[in-house]
């Protein structure tokens, strides 16, 4: 049963009481609310995510709930918990999407350690597969965002999973997370895409999440081959520049934005030397998306 | 500056390399590095055995600084060696 097979009442119903689990990945997150603004914008960003049966085992509970003093009313805020502990200070109730977002990019961040868990988006078409990696305000949901709606299979806007061999990378198609001046690019390269109503106002600036195409969904279990990885860097109006990374630099760099590399200690080290066999390395500064997209494309 | 220098108590160093180029991770402190190649084997030197910079300098393959000459290996070890022991690789061999 997929997530928009269940009524609105029931629906609520169920996130306020046993939660709903929900096949996202390869993990069945378990995901309890009361907020109904919230309910309303799992129920359309997770439209097309299969639930779980409640009996099973789920990998992780999560919560956001509004928290149990005068916040609750005054200045509403909402607390996220996995299993019942609060990782973060809460933040104002109608950011609560977002704060879910964050809170299950946190929670496989830093639980999912059979994957070297990397922070960038992927995406892959036949058979290729792209990483981007890159700091804040580098490109990467943005690019990710264009590129999904034309034709290329969304594995994640936020986190790769890569396995500890090097050479697959495992789906997590959860929403896209689109910011500030990406938002009407987007709406402009991608007019069909399904847009979560509510915007959140946060410390990150205006963020809009968009739901994932149901052709990521549907393939979320088929893992992806080793392919690209490009470093990004956006400059406006700067020229397209594809430079290649020796190995050992892109060791570093790849290191660096990987959540659970310190964690995973000598396994972490032999698993990210498996990834940098098996991939290969770009850095790519881009100043013009129409133009980016047309070389990704062309890769 | 110590006699002789030994791998930091503790630590273990793994290796990785790509075109002149080495990456060595310490399980001791879980850093990584990156290090070229004549820090590279000045550090696995000192790995297979505690050294001085007099026995690091006996042991030197010649290819590795062809230009250079034993005052200026030395007076490059002199900086090397200190910097090494700041990442937490080396320490003092204090037997």
């Amino acid at each position: 049963m997929k997530l928009s097979d269940i009524p609105q009442p029931a629906l609520e119903k169920l996130f306020s009481t046993s939660g709903i689990p929900l096949q996202i990945g390869p993990f069945i997150i378990s995901i309890k609310t009361s907020i109904r603004h919230l309910a309303e914008s799992i129920r359309f960003l997770y439209h097309d995510f299969d639930v779980e049966d409640a009996t099973r085992f789920a990998d992780y509970h999560v919560s956001v709930e509004r928290p149990a003093n005068l916040r609750r009313w005054i200045r509403p805020q909402a607390l996220f918990c996995l299993d019942g502990h609060a990782p973060f200070f809460p933040m104002a109730a109608h950011a609560a999407a977002p704060l879910l977002e964050w809170g299950l990019n946190w929670v496989v961040g830093n639980h999912a350690h059979q994957y070297l868990v990397v922070h960038s988006a992927v995406l892959e078409r036949n058979g290729k597969t792209l990483l981007f990696a890159g700091g804040p305000g580098a490109g990467k949901s943005t690019l990710c965002s264009a590129l999904t709606f034309q034709g290329w299979r969304l594995l994640s806007d936020e986190l790769a999973l890569l396995s500890h061999d090097g050479d697959r990378v495992a789906p997590i198609p959860r929403p896209l997370s689109i910011k500030d001046a990406s938002i009407e690019l987007i709406r402009r390269v991608a007019p069909h895409a399904m847009f979560n109503p509510v915007q959140s106002v946060t410390h990150e600036g205006i963020i809009v999440h968009v739901r994932p195409p149901v052709e990521a969904v549907t393939r979320q279990m088929e893992d992806a081959p080793a392919g690209v990885v490009l470093f990004l860097k956006f400059q406006i109006d700067s020229p397209l520049e594809l430079r290649e990374v020796p190995k050992a630099r892109a060791f570093l760099r790849l290191a660096q934005n990987i959540h659970n590399y310190t964690v995973l200690g000598a396994a972490g080290f032999e698993a990210a030397a498996r990834v940098v066999e098996s991939w290969r390395f770009y850095e790519f500064t881009y100043g013009n998306l129409d133009e980016a997209k047309r070389v990704l494309s062309s890769l | 500056m110590p006699d002789t220098w030994r791998i930091t108590s503790g630590c273990r160093l793994l290796w990785k390399s790509w075109g002149g180029e080495h990456v060595v991770f310490n399980t001791g402190s879980a850093s990584t590095h990156i290090l070229d190649d004549l820090s590279a084997h000045i550090l696995r030197s000192i790995e297979h055995r505690p050294s001085s910079i007099e026995g690091l300098v006996e042991n030197l393959a010649p290819d590795l600084i062809p230009q250079a000459s034993r005052q200026e290996i030395i007076n490059h070890l002199e900086n090397l060696l200190p910097s090494l022991h700041a990442l937490a690789l080396i320490e003092p061999d204090s037997k």
